[in-house]
């Protein structure tokens, strides 16, 4: 399926043409080249190459994320409208991701094709960070990379897997290695993790979640504030959370963390009933 | 103000451009908003910034997105 794409270099090849031959470029797909690079290798990745751009399907689990880019936004049913069999009979999540603003029209495109809206994202960021307590609570440890697997089973279990981008084992080893992942753990059960990122000097908080059962008993508040205490100096930190999770924005809000002008519109697109079409 | 700044403040009300020299590593910019960036640079100077040309190193400050202009024969 991967017509004519076989390399990062094809890949560019295709991003200028497509962006050279229409006046309103419009893309969901963000990833820097080197983590093209890996999916490439991996054969995680297709793409489709048409007339009106170029779509890209990547496996997760059980599941596809679809990206396109397209010279504007009046090429993407069109698009759409060349999607492959073996892509259509899996289940499709696309992320619109940008000023909400800008997302009507795209998402217009993918709603005409048969996907509906799933959940949302807004980003919030902060400048700096709050000083860390001098209390460290014992039971917060840096996660090493054996504990990729367990971490990553409780994110699952935890976690809508459609929308909110678990990572996979190695990617959780990798970020272990670099002291990117917390772990608080009761009784040595997984109680809760937190991961971040760091990128130049700021960074990003991916995943901060506490098991159900183990709620109101402080493991968030120390999970955070060794999360704070390790990143002292980073110049901004920003994250992604459910636009409806009221709780989530509020404990945000209070460790100083503000809504910003960008959303995710997740869409998604379950495979059609024998003999159905849209 | 710019019309540069103007359109990063756009983007990013809540962060100070002027005051940074690396856009990326400080945060104020990340991959979608460097796409988007390019989209309004494009509207508002009435240009199309080669697909190639979209590389962290063009969107690092104020001065690099300027020469990147000045190569599309924009003043900013």
């Amino acid at each position: 399926m991967s017509l004519g794409i076989r390399s990062v270099e094809d890949f560019r090849r295709a991003l200028q043409a497509i962006k050279a031959s229409g006046p309103g470029f419009s893309t969901t797909f963000f990833a820097g080249m080197s983590q093209l690079e890996v999916w490439l290798a991996a054969g995680r990745i297709e793409f489709l190459l048409t007339r009106e751009g170029l779509l890209i399907a990547r496996r997760d689990r059980d599941f596809l994320h679809l990206h396109h880019l397209v010279p504007e936004p009046g090429a993407l049913p069109g698009l759409l409208q060349a999607l492959p069999t073996a892509w259509k009979d899996r289940t499709l999540v696309a992320d619109l991701v940008g000023r909400p603003e800008d997302l009507s029209r795209i998402a217009d495109g993918y709603l005409g094709h048969g996907f509906q809206e799933h959940r949302s994202l807004v980003r919030m960021g902060r400048t700096g960070h709050p000083e860390p307590r001098a209390f460290r609570d014992p039971s917060v440890a840096s996660a090493g990379p054996e504990e990729a697997g367990e971490i990553v089973a409780f994110l699952e279990r935890l976690l809508d897997r459609f929308a909110e981008q678990i990572p996979e084992a190695a990617e959780v080893a990798d970020w272990a290695s670099q002291g990117w992942v917390l772990a608080s753990r009761a009784d040595g059960r997984l109680a809760g993790v937190l991961i971040f990122e760091y990128q130049g000097r700021s960074c990003r908080l991916l995943f901060w979640h506490v098991d159900e059962a183990c709620r109101h008993a402080g493991i968030g508040s120390g999970l955070i504030h060794e999360f704070f205490r390790l990143t002292q100096g980073v110049t901004r930190t920003s994250l992604w959370v459910m636009s409806d999770n009221q709780n989530s924005l509020a404990m945000y809000r209070h460790y100083g963390f503000q809504e910003e002008n960008a959303v995710d519109r997740i869409l998604i697109r379950h495979p059609l009933p024998e003999g159905a079409s849209i | 103000m710019t019309p540069l700044l103007e359109i990063l403040q756009d983007i990013r009300p809540e962060c100070d451009f002027s005051a940074s020299e690396d856009f990326l590593a400080d945060g104020l910019l990340d991959s979608m908003d460097m796409v988007t960036l390019v989209s309004d640079l494009d509207r508002t100077f009435g240009i199309s910034i080669d697909g190639l040309d979209i590389i962290p190193e063009h969107f690092a400050n104020l001065r690099t997105i300027e020469l990147l202009l000045e190569k599309y024969g924009v003043k900013a």
